[in-house]
């Protein structure tokens, strides 16, 4: 007689179903689909952020919406747990499953890749004239407020605060910042991810408070996020004295300086910065011409990476980045250029780097070797039973006299 | 159970933010704006391409105090010329304060630069990272002092004149205080070159301490405190770096990437501290590296372990001692040189005190380098 099933082996079964494996692959199916036409009016950087998230994704079609599939962040993460219980807990632990055993774990493996690399990774640029240095790149599209002390002749530790505890903040929300170093509190609020900051006038609405006479007059974010300019306000709270308000925004020419203790303090919004394991160096950047055209035909770049182990003089080019610490250096552009890539005359040339610092770099690779290792071992068992299985007919067969 | 954790831990800084949050990163302030008004308007700091906003052009002159030597009479300016000055009134005598976006091209550059502009040779990397040093915007900056026949700017060559000058790189700009002039008379204004180049700094930026006199890298002290010299430096911010005694002989040098103290002693020997992430390689790898750098026979571990010992930052680290060819970064490069280096490996963050030079020098400042490495004194 079959012994019923517990609530919890029941509930396993589900997790580990093949029939759990193929929603999840079906849904990824969709949302790449509805993702890449979503990009077409949103861009790049909106679809990722809509589409990759952990919450729900808008399925728009026809100015509508019509329903809201799980976040590719979210399917990933029950197609992960989905292939450790069904391919790693469920299956029976013998010698000939081995192969299979391993197939899953570097499939796994491949997917908390992706997962480490969508949450911790950090993507950003770097712009490098010859003879600069740098040891840290820019982000895109995210940004910090920076806070540092003015003091002459120093340039000592800076306090910074990161997108992700202010871009939240809406016209009404606001968020306070405290220090142990500072001799006041830091009031964030309205943060506006796309924004110009003009003289008020009375033809438009202000984004939050008027400071000064000057507003943030908020816009509809870019395509392309890099070219959106955001804006926040901030407020300092002092003990005893009438809290001073500021303006920030991302092409502010100057640090908003405020006052406390009998201390001054700078208070910038600036791209995220991302500090590198090592420092570069351009040593030479170098630019081909089309023949009778200022078209860049190729362009690459010389540089030094200098950390504690010394210096090493690496050349960067398309498709031969730089590859060290989990930081990769790719060559993405250079500048100033004209409309068409030309280069002003006069002008000095900088290189410009794509960074992407992601912790699981080579995850990919070692699951790519795991995923190999187990195919070749289920294939190779394969192959083998099928070979034995050949030789004990044929064996067989000799045996049989031959028939009249 | 494992995924979940595992996703937990990841999806965990994706959940909103508290109301009130302690700022949590703090990292060295690097490409900070130098030269900013801190009283700048709200029209100052957003100023826009647009004519209806139109603000004048802030005179860059009003971003820097300074102190007119006696004597000497300031000049409308113009050009590239921040500050003008006529040295003691003398109309064959100029000096004026540039400011450049960059690194101008950088200071071996612009010393050959100058060097040209007096007939003679150009100077070596090292040998322009061991000129001496003079205070300019409160920080050693590299000073220049040539006799020779002076050609300037489409001038016609003038014999017997000198040029003194200063310059200061910062990832914001490049300051040069040149001063030109007869030898005789810029020998006789050499004092005031000087103190003109010592008085110069940031204006606004620290009006409410005007009239305390405080070394560079010291607080002011409270309104109403009272001051104590001798009492060691506080440091609200977490400020890195060292205090230390400076050796007899040994000067300040220019401010270097990476290094958080950088000397010169004798002619070119270079000592400078390194401070860097975590164990950095750890301790072998590094004694090994220096030693690689002169090529010198890589110890094993238990050579490591019997190297001297010398006293840093209250802890013991080993001393490494080698000579021969130096062919390693950051110093003078050539044969006969030697090393002087004390590792301290730890795993917050580990310090590297270096000496590098011809060897002669090495050898008689070690007595000195093993008196600075005990002397330093961890600010933070």
């Amino acid at each position: 007689m079959a012994r019923e099933k517990t609530l919890p082996r029941r509930v396993l079964d589900v997790i580990g179903s093949f029939g759990l494996c193929c929603v999840c692959l079906f849904l990824l199916f969709w949302l790449t689909v509805f993702g890449t036409i979503f990009q077409v009016d949103h861009g790049l950087y909106a679809a990722k952020k809509t589409f990759f998230a952990w919450d729900f994704a808008p399925i728009e079609l026809g100015g509508r919406t019509w329903l809201y599939l799980p976040g590719v962040a979210t399917v990933l993460a029950v197609l992960t747990t989905n292939l450790f219980v069904g391919g790693l807990l469920r299956i029976k632990w013998r010698k000939r499953n081995a192969g299979v055993i391993i197939v899953h774990l570097g499939i796994v493996f491949l997917l908390l890749a992706g997962l480490v690399k969508m949450t911790r990774g950090k993507e950003g640029h770097l712009r490098l004239w010859e003879g600069d240095r740098l040891d840290y790149f820019s982000s895109f599209e995210l940004w910090e407020v920076a806070v540092w002390e003015l003091r002459p002749g120093q340039q000592g530790v800076e306090l910074v605060i990161p997108d992700e505890h202010f871009s939240d903040l809406s016209r009404e929300g606001q968020r306070t910042f405290t220090s142990p170093h500072l001799p006041f509190d830091l009031v964030l609020s309205g943060f506006v991810k796309n924004c110009d900051v003009l003289p008020k006038g009375p033809n438009w609405e202000a984004t939050g408070p008027v400071v000064d006479g000057w507003g943030l007059l908020e816009k509809t974010p870019n395509k392309e996020a890099e070219f959106d300019v955001a804006g926040l306000h901030a407020r300092v709270l002092v003990d005893g004295a009438e809290p001073a308000q500021g303006i920030l925004h991302g092409l502010q020419r100057q640090p908003w300086v405020v006052e406390a203790d009998a201390r001054r303090f700078a208070v910038d919004l600036r791209h995220r910065r991302y500090p590198m394991p090592f420092e570069i160096r351009l040593e030479k950047f170098t630019k081909e011409d089309h023949p009778g055209m200022t078209m860049a035909k190729s362009y690459e770049s010389v540089v030094t990476r200098i950390d504690s182990s010394g210096e090493e003089r690496i050349l960067i080019q398309m498709n031969e980045p730089l590859r060290q610490d989990g930081v990769v250096l790719f060559q993405s552009s250079y500048g100033p250029q004209l409309p068409g890539g030309a280069v002003p005359p006069g002008e000095r040339l900088y290189s410009v780097f794509s960074a992407v610092d992601n912790p699981s770099d080579k995850w990919p690779e070692y699951s790519m070797w795991v995923i190999a290792a187990g195919l070749l071992i289920a294939f190779g068992r394969t192959l083998l039973d099928y070979v034995r299985k050949q030789n004990a007919q044929r064996q067989k067969l000799s045996a049989q006299p031959p028939s009249a | 159970m494992v995924p979940g954790i595992l996703l937990l831990a990841l999806i965990a800084p994706a959940c909103s933010p508290p109301e009130v949050v302690e700022i949590s990163i703090e990292r060295p302030a690097k490409d900070l704006p130098m030269f900013f008004s801190a009283e700048a308007s709200s029209s100052q700091r957003f100023r826009t391409d647009d004519d209806r906003f139109e603000e004048p052009e802030v005179d860059l002159a009003e971003l820097f105090e300074w102190t007119q030597p006696e004597g000497w009479e300031r000049l409308p300016g113009g050009g590239m010329r921040v500050i003008d000055l006529r040295p003691a009134g003398d109309p064959r005598a100029e000096c004026y304060l540039t400011v450049l976006a960059g690194d101008g091209g950088g200071i071996t550059a612009n010393v050959n630069r100058w060097r040209n502009q007096l007939g003679l040779e150009p100077q070596s990397a090292a040998e322009v990272d061991a000129l001496p040093t003079l205070t300019l915007m409160e920080r050693p900056a590299t000073s220049v002092d040539l006799r020779g026949s002076y050609v300037g700017m489409g001038d016609e060559a003038r014999e017997g004149w000198a040029l003194m000058g200063a310059m200061l790189v910062s990832t914001q700009g490049t300051l040069f205080v040149k001063m030109t002039g007869p030898a005789e008379l810029l020998e006789a204004e050499r004092e005031a070159f000087e103190s003109f180049c010592a008085s110069l700094k940031a204006a606004d930026q620290h009006d409410s301490h005007a009239g305390h006199d405080h070394p560079p890298g010291e607080h002011p002290p409270e309104p109403g405190a009272e001051e104590t010299p001798e009492a060691p430096v506080t440091d609200d911010l977490g400020e890195p770096g060292f205090a230390y005694q400076l050796p007899e002989g040994w000067r300040e040098g220019p401010p270097k990437m990476l290094r958080e103290v950088n000397l010169l002693v004798g002619e070119t020997t270079q000592c400078y501290v390194i401070v860097l992430g975590g164990e950095a390689g750890g301790l072998e790898m590094n004694v090994n590296r220096w030693l690689g750098e002169v090529s010198a026979e890589p110890l094993d571990a238990a050579g490591v372990a019997a190297l001297e010992q010398v006293e840093i930052l209250g802890e013991r680290a080993p001393l490494v001692e080698a000579s021969g060819d130096y062919t390693g970064m950051g110093g003078p490069t050539g044969e006969d040189m030697a090393l002087l280096g004390v590792p301290l490996i730890r795993s917050s963050a580990s310090v590297f005190v270096k000496m590098v030079g011809p060897r002669a020098e090495v050898e008689a400042a070690r007595g000195a380098f093993i008196e600075f490495v005990a002397s330093l004194e961890d600010q933070e």
